[in-house]
């Protein structure tokens, strides 16, 4: 890390993404909130008897969470991040993601529940 | 009737949006619903939400749509004093409410304040999907409950106490009884409306965090002391065959405990099965209140069944109102222009980022430090918003106010707020958008370009 650009990148990825989502996190586990993710692990606090029975109910709620506050500091413009497609055509992920990229990942039928192999859920499937 | 017969004594009343904001194209007609009914009954028709407040058809109608003091029941049965609703929600800008007043005619309201202005065969032409929800009151809940059963057997089998359940009867399925309606429409026969099932080792662990922190407070007990007599002295009155004028006193009491827990931080649905809990408990000889047993109230909030039950109440209601945010459910959470603590954006801020007058640096929002303190997560906000903007973009209409607030208010709600402070502080921040200068949304958010 010889110039100064990564470390600036480094530092906006862990304050924005990593330290956002531990926050994040922390506050699903409020006895008092109602957040869909905080009831699902409060549950599985109660029904699970084991460590791994309830990772597994965590585990991908904190990663859907990361990804969630990554593509939103993309879309807020913090991380300004450009990809370069198969056909290597670059985009700008903010411009073209119209600053709506968290939504799209977030939402009812949003991007796991389109491309993930991985267990999932869904916690707006009652809305609208 | 007396819903029908209040709404044809309003007429000629006026219901102006009481926010001042400048008229989008329609009249009020929830607004006008929601005065009339709360006329008639003395209650709020969005629980927990003052009547002056109710301004969305469509929030109306997934209010009602889960509010068991109302069933639904099928348009060609509609009668007087139901409610009918067009919602907002579905039908884009056209949402609509009235109430029926006999010879299939609608009272609602209109540019000239609320009239007897149309008929239900006209509604249902020019409004397709429609939705009919009559008011069944209190009694609706217990039809199906022991206390309400005519054929009350004292010696029908209990479960054995140190067991799940312990205590109950064996069979729970009651005849009915011959109620009498606290809200006064003609009776029908509603499935069995028990209430929502509720995972109660989620419940008891809420309940136990807040009994380890907090200590009931004499006080609160009293207050609920006092709530709860009346509670208990019309279920003795009652008997098996409660007057109407019974029944009205119990539905009254009821509201007013119920109304209480709301107050001091319970959900309508957790403020419902402590009370109905507690009913539950007195009406079982032998559970209850009464020491040495193991009750329903006993079971439910996780105390033995000799706790005295204002004690059980308080240290519920202290625990949750430890919790500084849930203090006043009717008003809007703390809102911060995004510039001082960042946060979430109520509305959405593209709905409006092509708006000249809009900065989303000056725009309201939740700032951080209270989305913490009501366990309000950005995700899951984002995620209900774009759920909801994109199944409206999907109608092919334009997005108007009245649209973006019964979206944002259902964001909301879906994210863990509390469905009265959901609307408010919605109605605040859409507020300070038209003070600000914005006329109307300009895009719909995740509908595509």
């Amino acid at each position: 890390m010889s110039n100064s650009e990564i470390p600036e990148f480094a530092k906006l990825l862990v304050e924005r993404v990593r330290d956002v989502s531990i926050r994040s996190c922390d506050q699903a586990l409020n006895p008092n909130s109602n957040d869909p993710v905080a009831k699902r692990w409060r549950q599985a606090a109660q029904v699970q008897n084991d460590l791994k029975g309830i990772a597994r109910v965590l585990i991908p709620d904190v990663v859907d969470d990361v990804i969630f506050n990554l593509l939103d500091a993309i879309d807020d413009g913090h991380l300004k991040l450009t990809f370069t497609a198969s056909s290597g055509k670059q985009i700008d992920l903010k411009k073209d993601g119209l600053g709506e990229l968290a939504g799209w990942y977030m939402g009812s039928g949003g991007w796991p529940a389109m491309y993930s192999k991985e267990r999932s859920t869904d916690d707006f499937s009652d809305l609208p | 009737m007396e819903i029908a017969q209040t709404a044809l004594q309003s007429i000629g009343m006026s219901s102006k949006d009481p926010w001042g904001r400048p008229p989008i194209h329609l009249p009020e007609y929830a607004l006008a619903v929601s005065l009339i009914f709360t006329k008639a009954t003395n209650q709020t028709i969005i629980l927990n939400t003052p009547p002056e407040h109710v301004l969305s058809t469509s929030i109306l109608w997934s209010s009602l749509a889960h509010d068991k003091r109302f069933e639904q029941v099928p348009m060609n049965e509609a009668a007087p004093g139901d409610i009918i609703i067009g919602s907002g929600w579905q039908q884009g800008a056209d949402g609509y409410a009235g109430i029926i007043v006999g010879h299939g005619r609608i009272v609602s309201n209109s540019s000239g304040g609320v009239q007897d202005n149309s008929s239900l065969s006209e509604i249902q032409r020019s409004h397709p999907a429609m939705a009919a929800f009559r008011y069944v009151g209190f009694w609706n809940y217990y039809r199906s409950k022991p206390f309400a059963n005519t054929g009350f057997d004292p010696n029908e089998p209990r479960l054995p106490a140190g067991q799940p359940g312990g205590g109950q009867w064996t069979k729970m399925e009651m005849a009915p009884s011959t109620a009498i309606l606290s809200g006064g429409n003609r009776w029908t026969d509603p499935a069995a409306a028990a209430p929502a099932k509720v995972d109660d080792r989620n419940k008891q662990a809420q309940r136990d965090n807040s009994q380890q922190t907090t200590k009931p407070a004499v006080t609160e007990a009293e207050e609920l002391k006092t709530l709860w007599a009346p509670v208990v002295d019309s279920i003795n009155a009652e008997a098996q065959h409660p007057t109407r004028a019974q029944l009205e006193r119990f539905g009254k009491a009821f509201d007013a405990l119920q109304k209480y827990l709301v107050d001091h931080g319970m959900t309508p649905e957790e403020a419902f099965e402590a009370v109905y809990g507690a009913v539950h408990s007195l009406t079982q000889p032998g559970s209850g209140p009464n020491p040495g047993s193991e009750g329903v109230l006993g079971t439910y909030l996780g105390k033995s069944a000799g706790a005295d039950i204002a004690q059980i109440f308080a240290t519920v209601i202290i625990g949750r109102s430890s919790t500084p945010d849930k203090s006043s459910n009717s008003q809007p959470t703390a809102l911060k222009p995004y510039s001082e603590d960042g946060g979430h954006h109520i509305p959405a801020k593209k709905a409006f980022e092509d708006d000249p007058a809009y900065n989303p640096n000056d725009a309201l929002a939740i700032p951080n430090a209270e989305l913490e303190s009501l366990g309000l997560r950005h995700s899951k906000i984002t995620g209900a918003q774009k759920t909801l903007y994109s199944a409206y973009a999907k109608q092919g209409k334009p997005l108007t106010w009245d649209a973006v607030e019964s979206i944002e208010t259902r964001a909301l709600i879906k994210s863990g707020l509390d469905p009265g402070r959901a609307a408010a502080t919605v109605r605040e921040t859409i507020k300070a958008l038209i003070a600000s200068g914005v006329k109307v949304p300009t895009r719909i958010p995740w509908g595509g370009k």
